[in-house]
């Protein structure tokens, strides 16, 4: 994660305040006049900055993919359309698969250095969806700049072009609270990433080495919770608030998880723009938008299979993608999706968030344990 | 006045923030205080600094732990400080003397062996002079402050103390007594295995050190020697070390700097190890021996 290297830290708030400071002033030449277009060689430089060799396999990949989209806008039979959207969808994400079975795979060379793909696919997928479903034009520009954003081109959030687009032409602009508010969330991120996560890792090795019984294992489990929790809330904070100097208003990640009563409600405040994108790019899009009940079970355990192998193809993943998306199904058949906050007596609703949470600290024991593990800490819950 | 105010209203937090870091870390520049604190352990140099405050010499023998553990200081009338550093190469010395961390005024002689001059030994990360412009203060020592906190809090949970070390006569580490020959063999055998694939081209950076220094010296009219520390007579020089001796060898001669070479001079039982010697036997002798070279007239 760029940010943890003071190097490329300076390099980032450099830029990102470089480049807050010129806009600010062109704003009071001209309230026209807008910078964004320029953001791009903010973005270049980071990433020559990181390895020219990953800013070669980036222009190769921006120039590729936007050659699928000058090709989709141009191609006018509808059976033609479809296809090309579904083959340059999955032509985004080559690379990707590739560096997920690159051990059975003949070695490239090494300028496919895939720093943040599994993210930056997302983006490139998304604007080819936008270019299909919306039939609009992407000027190149400014989708270098939404594939290249460097504020959140490691670890997300998820952009879409649709939002990256509005703040395009026209940016928030650069004023004492902005900058306020970003310095206070930016060093809320760094103190979740740099001191609770660090502090978390020290009680985790100290209840591994502890006999697993049941308040053991419930403390790993809110243990790992918590160190997930404040890992990749932090760097979203971090990134949100160094793009917020840019002019660009990210999307949130996360909305107070805790406060999920139902694992729907769950997926829409835990790490929402990558359920949302999963969502929206593949199910709603496969299945119509008028969902039954089995139909949204089916999309929920799919979702969850996706999410947890787009981590990783192991079977870690693949046994807590089975295990999310299960319950997530069970919910959706059993009608328990939602859960009002007002209508629901407190005790009810508070015991269902308990369990939900619960549940998924479970699953979040995979980022700290293996399947052996994880196993040795559920039994330990029968186990006083 | 009164936009004054608004304004100090509204960018209270940032002003107060910019004053906080970029004043604290003035003040944590300048002051050093992890480097002064007698609960963390203290890297060789800071040990040196709080045996010497001002960090100026007219005479000094500089070096690795090499240096460190086999050449006793005002043992005999040269005037010579021991500047021995942990994992000290030519390029340490140089960034020490370039970013006035250490001053050095009439002579320098340079205690060496095959590892002074290479790139990619391991170091001491909170030498000062590895500190790159961008890093700030805390950023810098984190390793050492988190051990402490870490350290601390387990040691509280335990029922223990928080602070759990008086570093404030910690010394440098010197050896005494010798391995047995199965351990210098094995710890041997351990030093051929890590180092025996190099030579002079992974020296790069450590001979353009030494040009810089000879600059430096030939600046500030100091004399530059070097020495080539003893190493154990029951030991190969194996041929990874003696290329690059041979190479810094040349290099020397090149820039006139006089060398002198000791590698096997002390007899095999004066050794602790490879090369450090035994401080109650070896180090006396080799001293006694080095300093008439040492207190020669440039």
């Amino acid at each position: 994660m760029w940010y943890l290297q003071a190097d490329t830290l300076v390099f980032l708030l450099g830029a990102a305040l470089v480049y807050a400071l010129a806009a600010a002033a062109a704003r009071r030449v001209s309230p026209q006049v807008r910078l964004t277009p320029f953001l791009l060689l903010f973005d270049l430089g980071v990433l020559c900055f990181v390895s020219p060799a990953l800013a070669a396999f980036y222009i190769g990949y921006t120039l590729v993919t936007y050659a699928f989209l000058r090709i989709l806008k141009g191609v006018k039979g509808p059976a033609l359309r479809r296809g090309l959207f579904v083959l340059f969808c999955a032509a985004c994400a080559l690379p990707f698969f590739y560096a997920r079975f690159a051990l059975l795979l003949p070695a490239l060379p090494a300028v496919f250095t895939l720093v943040g793909f599994a993210y930056n696919m997302l983006k490139a997928i998304d604007a080819v969806f936008y270019v299909y479903y919306a039939d609009k034009d992407i000027p190149l520009i400014a989708y270098a700049n939404f594939l290249l954003f460097f504020p959140v081109f490691t670890s997300g959030p998820i952009l879409r072009y649709r939002d990256f687009e509005r703040d395009y032409l026209s940016p928030g602009p650069l004023t004492l609270q902005v900058g306020t508010a970003a310095a206070k969330r930016f060093i809320r991120g760094m103190f979740k990433k740099m001191v609770l996560v660090a502090l978390l890792g020290q009680v985790l090795a100290r209840l591994l080495e502890a006999r697993l019984c049941l308040p053991v294992s419930l403390a790993l489990i809110i243990v790992c919770w918590a160190t997930l929790y404040f890992d990749l809330s932090g760097y979203s904070d971090i990134a949100i608030a160094v793009s917020s100097l840019t002019g660009f208003t990210v999307a949130e990640n996360f909305k107070n998880p805790l406060t999920a009563a139902s694992f729907t409600q769950f997926w829409r405040k835990w790490h929402v723009t990558l359920s949302d994108w999963i969502r929206e790019h593949i199910f709603v899009v496969v299945s119509g938008k008028r969902l039954g009940r089995p139909a949204s079970a089916a999309i929920g355990m799919g979702t969850m299979l996706v999410m947890s192998m787009w981590h990783g193809f192991t079977w870690e993943n693949l046994a807590c993608g089975a295990f999310m998306g299960g319950l997530l199904a069970l919910e959706n058949l059993l009608g328990l999706t939602t859960a009002d906050r007002r209508r629901t007596p407190k005790g009810i609703f508070w015991l269902r968030c308990a369990l939900v949470n619960f549940a998924f600290g479970i699953n979040a024991l995979s980022f700290s344990m293996d399947l052996g593990q994880m196993w040795d800490v559920v039994k330990g819950l029968v186990r006083l | 006045m009164r936009k004054t105010l608004d304004f100090l209203k509204r960018g209270g937090f940032l002003l107060l923030l910019a004053a906080v870091l970029l004043g604290g870390e003035a003040w944590m520049r300048a002051a050093d205080p992890v480097g002064h604190m007698t609960c963390i352990p203290r890297s060789d140099y800071e040990i040196i600094r709080r045996d010497y405050p001002d960090m100026t010499f007219e005479r000094a023998v500089f070096g690795s732990s090499a240096v460190t553990a086999s050449y006793i200081a005002g043992r005999n009338d040269t005037g010579y400080v021991n500047l021995g550093v942990d994992y000290g190469t030519v390029k340490d010395i140089t960034e020490m003397l370039e970013k006035g961390l250490v001053t050095v005024t009439d002579e320098l002689v340079l205690g060496l062996n095959n590892l002074s001059f290479l790139d990619s030994l391991p170091t001491n990360e909170t030498y000062p002079w590895h500190r790159e412009w961008y890093e700030p203060y805390l950023y810098f020592q984190r390793d050492r402050l988190y051990a402490l906190i870490t350290e601390g809090v387990d040691s509280v949970l335990r029922g223990g103390p928080f602070l759990l070390r008086d570093t404030s006569n910690q010394q440098r580490v010197v050896y005494r007594g010798a391995l047995t020959d199965e351990a210098l063999f094995e710890s041997w055998g351990s030093l051929v295995e890590r180092f025996g694939d190099t030579g002079p081209a992974d020296c790069a950076e450590n001979f353009a050190a030494l040009d810089r220094l000879a600059a430096w010296c030939g600046e500030h009219g100091v004399r530059l020697r070097a020495v080539w520390m003893p190493w154990n007579g029951k030991l190969e020089i194996y041929p990874a070390a003696q290329s690059i001796m041979d190479a810094a060898d040349e290099r020397m001669a090149a820039l006139g700097i006089e060398v002198l070479d000791a590698t096997r001079v002390v007899p095999e039982e004066y050794f602790f190890d490879t090369g450090h010697l035994n401080y109650d036997v070896g180090s006396p002798w080799f001293t006694d021996w080095l300093d008439p070279w040492l207190a020669e007239e440039g």
